[in-house]
């Protein structure tokens, strides 16, 4: 199926249906539950209009504090599969060796998309990176960041929180501070034409490295998926939107291609295993760049 | 006798807690979460009790007013423990191997046992209660076995409605 613009319209998560936000004020947009579900149909995805029709609606329009409240509860969930898969460690682990060459210069870590900023949070926590670390988690989504805010603020932890585009000049800091962007589970996300401007925006920005952890597509994985959200989580969303992740989930040399075309002295690197043979200790892998 | 009263109990108790603790995994975002975790093992442990209890009182009038019917019931804990100490015993293992490999790979131990094991685990359940028909050709027995597996599958949901009914989040 085509839309407007004669684009071709792929299988979509539900958590990026049920909220839009005005792409320049950020303030958040009325979303029609028959929008969502008119949407899903035209993509055969038959189970997840069932679950969005399931949804609260005021006059057709999803309620907004219900949606907020399911996104955290799913953002939750997602944490804890984080927490099993070791990935706030993994990611600390590659920070840390990136920062060994230059150990006793300031950094910024910015997560991009950090959802409730679990690794950020779990950076300011556990501390494996050392001191003079600023730790900055961004999302678009301001329930998002509230409740990440609130959560960090509960336990506290020195890290902060911005609700808006990471790339925009000075949302995520600026300065002399050598800035490493890191994400997870966000590239999928994003569709294989945008992802060399998601790399060169960080370029632009003069980043100083970017490590982004996603999955490593194949039939392994999306059975893994599969077992691991009807065991896992609760949510029907969360059920639905993590199988489709490691279904629709970009191959290593399109992340590498993407990266190498938006960033290519950055040296890019990703690396996928055999696809026959699962990789259970890196079911999240990362495209990685280092500046020059 | 002795071991299979004791290996059913503590089995019971064994999956009470753990259904405890992944009733209230994935719930706060705290990122520091030791304590709720010993209040969930906890809340699942009396939650089991709770609800294992009309079964096990059951079983004992009969017991009281029968005695005879002993033998019955430990062939009956017997066919189940065939299968449910294994299962038990696999999943520990796990558990200690999550708990003592390196980081990086202790999700082996989820990945091949504990999630898939979490989904096997009430198929494995009704498995086991359907052994005793066999094992005692006794109604009762057999009646009490499904009662006890019914009760230890709900306890999770019944602790999941209860994080429903208050989803209290720390602030």
């Amino acid at each position: 199926m085509l839309d407007t613009e004669g684009m071709m319209i792929t299988r979509a998560e539900l958590t990026d249906l049920l909220w839009s936000s005005d792409p320049v004020t950020g303030e958040r947009l009325p979303v029609r539950r028959d929008t969502v579900v008119t949407r899903l149909e035209a993509c055969g995805q038959s189970r997840a209009a069932r679950v969005a029709r399931g949804l609260p609606a005021r006059d057709g329009v999803l309620v907004a504090e219900e949606i907020d409240a399911l996104l955290v509860r799913v953002h939750c969930e997602l944490q804890r599969l984080g927490e099993e898969l070791q990935l706030p460690r993994r990611i600390a682990e590659w920070i840390a060796r990136f920062r060994s060459t230059r150990p006793s210069e300031p950094i910024r870590v910015v997560d991009v998309g950090c959802g409730l900023g679990h690794v950020v949070r779990w950076l300011a926590a556990h501390k494996p990176l050392g001191p003079n670390v600023e730790l900055v988690g961004v999302d678009l989504n301001r329930t998002l960041i509230t409740r990440a805010a609130e959560l960090a603020k509960a336990e506290a932890l020195d890290c902060r929180f911005v609700a808006g585009d990471a790339f925009e000049p000075g949302v995520a800091g600026g300065g002399e501070t050598a800035t490493v962007v890191v994400s997870s589970g966000l590239l999928h996300h994003l569709r294989a034409a945008d992802l060399p401007g998601f790399f060169a925006a960080q370029r632009q920005l003069g980043v100083a490295a970017f490590a982004h952890w996603d999955i490593d597509p194949g039939p392994w994985t999306t059975l893994g998926a599969w077992v691991f959200h009807q065991a896992r989580m609760r949510e029907p969303v969360s059920r639905h939107d993590g199988v489709l992740s490691a279904r629709r989930a970009h191959p290593a040399d399109v992340l590498l291609a993407a990266a190498r075309a938006g960033a290519p002295d950055y040296d890019p690197a990703c690396a996928d295993g055999a696809p026959w043979w699962p990789r259970l200790s890196d079911v999240l892998r990362p495209v990685t760049g280092v500046a020059p | 006798m002795s071991w299979v009263v004791g290996a059913l109990v503590g089995l019971a108790a064994l999956d009470g807690a753990f259904a405890g603790f992944r009733s209230s995994c994935g719930r706060t975002g705290l990122i520091r979460h030791r304590r709720q975790d010993v209040l969930a093992h906890l809340h699942g442990l009396a939650t089991a009790a709770a609800l294992l209890a009309p079964v096990a009182a059951v079983v004992l009038v009969d017991l009281a007013a029968r005695p005879a019917r002993l033998d019955t019931y430990l062939d009956a804990g017997r066919a189940i423990l065939m299968l449910y100490l294994p299962f038990g015993a696999i999943v520990l293992g796990a558990l200690a191997g999550y708990a003592v490999l390196p980081w990086r790979h202790r999700f082996l131990a989820s990945a091949l046992i504990l999630g898939p094991f979490t989904l096997a685990r009430p198929f494995v359940a009704l498995a086991g209660a359907l052994l005793v028909p066999f094992a005692t050709r006794d109604a009762l027995a057999t009646v009490a076995a499904l009662a006890a597996v019914a009760a230890a599958l709900a306890v999770e949901p019944v602790l999941d409605h209860h994080w429903a009914a208050h989803r209290a989040l720390p602030g």
